[in-house]
């Protein structure tokens, strides 16, 4: 049994015996009859996040516009954290766009509680196209993409409220309607999958009855809805032509002296296709120098029994730019939003890496890149990503990744298995999620910068939990996102010198591996002296650090996140192992 | 997931108390016990899971899957927990009476404590794997973020809460 088996059989006995050990109010019953019999107006439903749209962007929009309250699907909720930092204070414009937008001259209290940085890379050909009334009460949103059917053993889970209905003759559809929302909007979604592309639609101020005949209009010809949805017309349109749209999140949980969450979104200038549904508010003029929008569904009047958030989107040089009020320790006040959205400015590379590092949680991912654009695109050849195939027993396996990356950055590593044979093929034990996968030197120069190093073991794998593994069915396909990036494993070993690396998979109970070549470039690093550390006692070296005017000395653990975000090449970062420095560098 | 020729997706009134008090029977224990790992406080979670029986009442007769939709309910009520407006009630709180917990044995009551000091994030996901036993996919539906999202959250949980065994062990 490994460790983390250990660990998730008796967190699982635990949890059952805390569970167990509560007996139920003998007079729940009697409660709940009495609140039900007393003929109170109905209740909203706790499903605040609108009509079931299983991809990620689509409820980014169709939950934020039909119901105000699902806008906390879009929060990330966020650690906790339990001492305050300092707002950094910007003064510099950048000449050129970064991406990066932070908060500057908040009051004392508000700390930055995380910063994290994940891809959102989508499956295409995908499109969206927007119609709407010019007051953007009747909105109506068709996309399409890919369908991910017969993928990765998921399966979505339809809400409760979702039904079935013919689009056309041999073509079957559902229909999910909105969550009543007291003196909300109605509306709902509706999708149909068709040679294996879906196309879903989006419907504000259009009523559920309505829904059968609109879907069915579109899916006829999409150009017809102004002639069944009255006072609409086109707004806008958008497509991606090659299979992957890459785009990435970046996200900023703030706290309030109160303890509420305030959360920032910044992703790429194109995630808010939908545009013309935006509406301009001048709300924060003179305040907030950069023009912001708003969908016209946040307005700040109660909906239910949920305050509407409000929400405000900044369609800005180098991203678009989103804040929402979270609900965490209770919901984010209007003026703790407008504080927080009045607050930003552009920041330059340096500015948001020193944001960032005061930050109680973060990702690296969030400052090896200079700009949000060359984390979106991963610093690669705009061309199709390079691959390398390998037939490992009875799969087919297709590797990708970044061909040019900087140091510390996700090599954007990706493995795609399909299965060529009539038959299923079972993963119990997900292998394939498991696979091992380093950046491995790939020329004699390279080799020895990172012999240098004593980093010990390069293969990096994702062990999180097997939920009971996967089936693929003949000829289904399945992409994994394998996680390594371009440092050392142990990361206080710092980053993976500049050079020629392959990286490489090997999956457990397969034979071969396979490797595409990918390169890594030079990192800034400092040229300190790092003489003299190796083999003292830390209490010497901190002695003969401090000699040598070193501002910082860290010795941090393995297995724990490094600080570095910023080169200032006065701070020292020591392995200490069996009470002896093994290894130094400046950073 | 039901077919009609067109939908209407219109809730009912669904207030067959018959049909109700037949979930409350097969699904209460378990709601409020899912509400007290995710909150840690017995009364409020009894609070919180009545509250989702009423909530699913008048939707019950458009409601395909009861048990999952009452779950769902019981989570969203629970990451909201603390902030609900007094004027969401129609009649005074109930008074709900909570009969004392026996104490835990030792590792369990660290392993409780440590889960309880974890983040809300981390703390939910790692309670649907683990206690309520549904997949990732499941998970990542219910709490509306991606499945990666998932996948980390848990991992960092079970790093966090390791140390913890680890010492304890």
């Amino acid at each position: 049994m490994t460790r983390d088996d250990l660990t998730s059989d008796r967190l699982r006995t635990a949890l059952t015996a805390v569970a167990d050990r509560h007996e139920p109010d003998a007079e729940a019953w009697h409660h709940i009859e009495n609140q039900v019999s007393g003929r109170g107006p109905a209740l909203v439903a706790a499903d605040r996040h609108g009509p079931a749209a299983p991809r990620r962007r689509h409820r980014l929009l169709a939950a934020a516009v039909i119901a105000a309250v699902a806008a906390v699907a879009t929060v990330a909720v966020l650690a906790r954290g339990d001492h305050d930092r300092d707002t950094t204070d910007v003064t510099t414009t950048p000449a050129v766009a970064t991406g990066w937008y932070i908060p500057v001259g908040l009051p004392d209290g508000w700390t930055v509680r995380e910063v994290t940085a994940q891809r959102m890379d989508e499956r295409c050909p995908c499109s969206e196209t927007t119609w709407a009334s010019p007051s953007r009460d009747i909105v109506l949103i068709r996309s399409t993409d890919p369908d991910r059917a017969g993928q990765d053993g998921v399966t979505e889970v339809p809400s409760p409220s979702t039904s079935t209905f013919a689009v056309a003759d041999d073509v079957e559809g559902t229909i999910t309607p909105a969550p009543d929302a007291e003196g909300g909007p109605t509306g709902w979604t509706a999708g149909w999958v068709v040679d294996g592309e879906r196309t879903s639609l989006t419907a504000i101020g259009i009523a559920p009855s309505q829904a059968a005949e609109v879907a069915r209009a579109v899916f006829a010809d999409p150009t017809s809805v102004p002639e069944h949805v009255e006072g609409v017309a086109p707004v806008g349109s958008w497509s991606e032509t090659s299979p992957v749209n890459r785009d990435a999140d970046v996200g900023i949980a703030m706290a309030s002296p109160a303890g509420h969450e305030v959360d920032i979104t910044l992703s790429s200038s194109d995630r808010w296709r939908s545009k013309g549904i935006l509406v301009p508010t001048d709300r924060l003029a003179g305040q907030q120098p950069l023009a912001l929008l708003t969908l016209k569904s946040y307005a700040p009047t109660p909906v239910g029994d949920q305050p509407r958030v409000r929400d405000y989107i900044g369609l800005w040089p180098g991203a678009t730019v989103r804040v929402l009020g979270g609900y965490a320790d209770g919901p984010a006040t209007d003026a703790e939003i407008d504080a927080v959205t009045a607050s930003l400015r552009p920041a330059t590379l340096d500015e948001w890496r020193a944001f960032v590092a005061g930050a109680e949680n973060r990702d690296r991912a969030a400052t090896s890149s200079a700009t949000l654009q060359d984390l979106i695109d991963g610093r690669a050849a705009p061309t199709a990503s390079v691959a390398a195939r390998g037939d490992l027993d009875d799969l087919d396996v297709t590797l990708d990744a970044t061909p040019r990356m900087a140091t510390w950055e996700d090599a954007g590593v990706s493995l795609t298995v399909r299965n060529p044979t009539s038959s299923a093929i079972t993963d119990p034990t997900c292998a394939l999620d498991r696979a091992e996968v380093a950046l491995l030197p790939a020329d004699d120069q390279t080799q020895a910068a990172v012999d240098a190093i004593p980093a010990g073991d390069p293969w990096w794998q994702d062990d999180g939990p097997c939920d009971g593994g996967t089936t693929m069915a003949p000829g289904a396909s399945k992409t994994i996102r394998l996680p390594v990036r371009a440092q050392f494993h142990d990361a206080r070993y710092g980053p993976l010198p500049g050079g020629r690396y392959g990286a490489t998979v090997r999956i457990d109970g397969v034979t071969g591996q396979v490797t595409t070549p990918v390169e890594i470039g030079a990192d800034p690093a400092c040229t300190g002296d790092t003489a003299g550390y190796v083999g003292l006692t830390e209490v010497d070296a901190r002695a003969l650090a401090e000699q040598r005017g070193v501002t910082e000395v860290r010795t941090p653990a393995a297995g724990t996140e490094s600080d570095v975000v910023t080169y200032r090449c006065d701070r020292l970062t020591l392995v200490v192992d069996d009470g002896r420095v093994t290894f130094a560098r400046f950073y | 997931m039901h077919t009609v020729a067109d939908p209407d997706p219109a809730p009912t009134g669904g207030e067959d108390l018959r049909d109700l008090e037949s979930l409350f029977h097969a699904e209460y224990a378990r709601s409020v016990r899912l509400a007290l790992l995710l909150i840690g406080d017995p009364r409020r979670a009894e609070e919180l899971a009545q509250d989702a029986f009423v909530r699913i009442a008048p939707k019950l007769d458009a409601v395909a899957n009861p048990p999952a939709y009452l779950r769902t309910i019981v989570v969203n009520l629970c990451r909201d927990h603390g902030r609900r407006a007094a004027t969401e009630r129609r009649q005074p709180p109930p008074r709900i009476e909570v009969v004392p917990e026996p104490p835990l044995p030792g590792d369990t009551s660290t392993i409780w404590q440590a889960v309880q000091a974890l983040p809300a994030p981390r703390r939910e996901v790692l309670v649907l794997r683990y206690w309520a036993d549904l997949p990732t996919a499941e998970i990542a539906r219910l709490l509306q973020i991606p499945h990666p999202t998932v996948r980390t959250r848990i991992r960092r949980g079970l790093a966090s809460l390791k140390e913890v065994l680890s010492d304890d062990a």
